[in-house]
């Protein structure tokens, strides 16, 4: 019981984890919290959802266009509503980013309706067998997709130009830009990205759940509490912070009645910001002038 | 003299239309009326919280929740009549909203605004589950309010209700904010740091912010409960959260008689958006989308473009009743 929710929870907790991972990409990169971020998982998931109910293509092969548009929507955002913004306090911008999310659920709703949708997979039929143990294929795919992204994460941090470009503006505005590095231009790809990253979770999480308006906000404040979990700030802490909240919300979902289920990351995120305020791995000052 | 003299009869203008206002229009727009004067009370706590604080705090209508199902136990259970169950539903607001007020402390900006968002929704949860105390999703009914006798349930009726609690609260929220405490919260909005080396208290007087927010946000609850007669957790929403924010924005951040503004335009925005949809879309799309999609762009503007709101346009209103973030940018 308890290894098998640990399985489906390491599901759950790669979704959470590149989630969390794009949070905290364009916080590094302009320290916002983007409140839109978990529509443009919704975006990335209806779009999908589109492209195989009405072009027909398969489920692997639909997952790249979606996630370009997630990427353009994201880089649509940052135009019109983060760019006049920037140099502003904290509070405009996030409410501003509350402004986007509340849109785009807005016109999803008016285009796609209420009503829960499945996204049709082939995976989700299939389930791997180990003993008394068992994995869907769709939870396989999942977990192999994060493995695989932060894999790529790490190689275009670490060997190109623009992912030390984005890790040189995150470090320090003033001194990239005197380095040459065009700021502006860091900020954009690092929302582009981003928004791929949210639409890749979620697409590949939809079959599992179905596709809802909600779906991407109540990922994105998983993805929260994981990412202040592992302390905000700090890839490394939201990749761990994301699995150990998918872990800790799945088994405790598996010996507490459902409705305690969904409120387990508040609760956490209460918890830690009460506790110990900078997470596991974070270093940085929490209350940030 | 003259000059006074011409304010009086201005002042005393504007109360003869108060008071008569309701009797000029239809019951409908009574109704929305009052259900402006419900919002205006709840924005103005939040205005004091936030506008003048620097809180970035999403919670309010999960304080109007708290002051609804409060005033709704004290009507129900213990027979108390609606002139008393609605202050102490303000009260009661103030005590269970410590529950929020200490893990609250010790975080702020963006921080407080994503635990005020997860306090909403686990109450929404706490809300629903809870059937036995708050009838759950099926909402809870309240009896007709009634003063010495006479029944004060009709939107007419009620509109004088409305009217004092929200008269009561702006002279209120006034002349709090030109005491020791109301300068204090807005130095705390200005600059925590400067103002904790000024000798002040900002851990008290953060604490008190959020009771005043929760007093007020409760008593509009309660209000709403007696005035609506039936609450479910449906009246509590993120979309009725962000409605709230919506109108604080629009009336101006840290004004307080922009409150008033804003309490109008969140309730009338929703009925002009329906009109605008019937008009024009045909009565298949949803309302709430439409609204929901709007209020978002609103916001956006807002941000962008005015970002004091109404108050920008009437500096003079602003200099005169209450206190301003002087720069924002």
């Amino acid at each position: 019981m308890l290894i098998q929710l640990i399985i489906s929870g390491l599901a759950l907790g790669s979704v959470y984890a590149l989630i969390a991972l794009a949070l905290v990409l364009i916080y590094k990169g302009s320290r916002l919290l983007n409140l839109a971020h978990g529509e443009l998982v919704t975006i990335g998931a209806y779009f999908s959802l589109a492209i195989i109910v009405q072009i027909k293509l398969p489920y692997l092969v639909a997952l790249f266009p979606a996630v370009v548009v997630a990427g353009i929507f994201a880089l649509i955002v940052e135009r019109i509503v983060i760019r006049p913004l920037a140099g502003s306090e904290e509070w405009p911008i996030l409410i501003a980013t509350w402004g986007v999310s509340i849109t785009i659920r807005g016109l999803i709703g008016l285009i796609w309706g209420h009503a829960p949708r499945p996204l049709p997979s082939p995976f989700t039929s299939q389930h791997l067998r180990w003993g008394v143990y068992s994995i869907s294929g769709q939870e396989l795919v999942i977990i192999i997709t994060s493995l695989l992204m932060l894999l790529i994460f790490y190689l275009f941090f670490t060997r190109s130009k623009s992912g030390l470009g984005m890790q040189a503006v995150a470090d320090n505005h003033l001194g990239a830009s005197l380095c040459g590095i065009s700021v502006r231009r860091i900020n954009a790809l690092t929302w582009i990205v981003s928004g791929m990253v949210a639409a890749v979770a979620g697409i590949t999480v939809s079959p599992i759940f179905f596709l809802h308006v909600d779906m991407g906000f109540g990922l994105f404040l998983g993805a929260f509490s994981a990412a202040v979990l592992g302390g905000f700030g700090s890839i490394i802490g939201a990749i761990t912070g994301g699995y150990l909240l998918g872990v800790i919300q799945t088994v405790t979902g598996g010996y507490m009645p459902a409705a305690i289920k969904s409120s387990v990351p508040f609760v956490i995120l209460i918890l830690v910001l009460v506790l110990r305020p900078t997470g596991i791995f974070g270093k940085a000052v929490i209350e940030r002038k | 003299m003259y000059g006074s003299n011409k304010k009086w009869a201005l002042y005393i203008v504007l109360i003869i239309f108060l008071l008569i206002i309701p009797w000029l229009m239809g019951n409908y727009l009574a109704y929305l009326f009052n259900l402006s004067g419900i919002y205006i009370i709840a924005i103005l706590g939040l205005n004091i919280l936030m506008g003048l604080g620097g809180q970035m705090f999403f919670g309010g209508v999960a304080m109007m929740a708290m002051g609804a199902y409060a005033a709704a136990f004290l009507a129900n259970d213990l027979c108390f009549p609606f002139y008393i169950s609605i202050p102490f539903s303000g009260l009661i607001t103030c005590i269970l909203s410590l529950s929020i007020t200490f893990p609250a402390l010790r975080v702020r900006g963006l921080y407080l605004a994503m635990v005020s968002v997860g306090f909403h929704l686990i109450l929404e949860q706490i809300i629903g589950g809870w059937g036995s105390f708050t009838g759950g999703y099926d909402g809870l009914s309240l009896s007709k309010a009634s003063l010495a006798g006479i029944e004060v349930a009709s939107d007419r009726a009620f509109y004088y209700v409305v009217l004092v609690t929200v008269v009561l609260s702006l002279w209120s929220a006034v002349n709090l904010m030109k005491m020791r405490v109301g300068r204090a919260i807005w130095a705390l909005g200005q600059d925590p740091v400067s103002t904790s080396v000024l000798g002040i208290n900002v851990t008290f007087y953060k604490i008190v912010a959020f009771m005043i927010c929760a007093f007020y946000c409760g008593i509009s609850g309660g209000l709403m409960a007696h005035y609506l007669r039936f609450i479910t957790p449906d009246h509590f929403t993120i979309l009725t959260a962000i409605m709230l924010l919506v109108g604080m924005m629009v009336g101006g951040w840290g004004s307080l008689m922009g409150s008033v503004a804003g309490g109008f335009f969140v309730t009338f925005l929703p009925e002009a958006i329906g009109l605008f949809k019937d008009y024009f879309l045909g009565a298949t799309t949803a309302l709430y989308d439409l609204q929901a999609t709007i209020s978002g762009i609103i916001i956006i503007v807002v941000v962008l473009y005015i970002p004091n709101g109404f108050a920008e346009w009437s500096k003079d209103l602003r200099s005169k009743w209450g206190y301003n973030r002087s720069e924002r940018r």
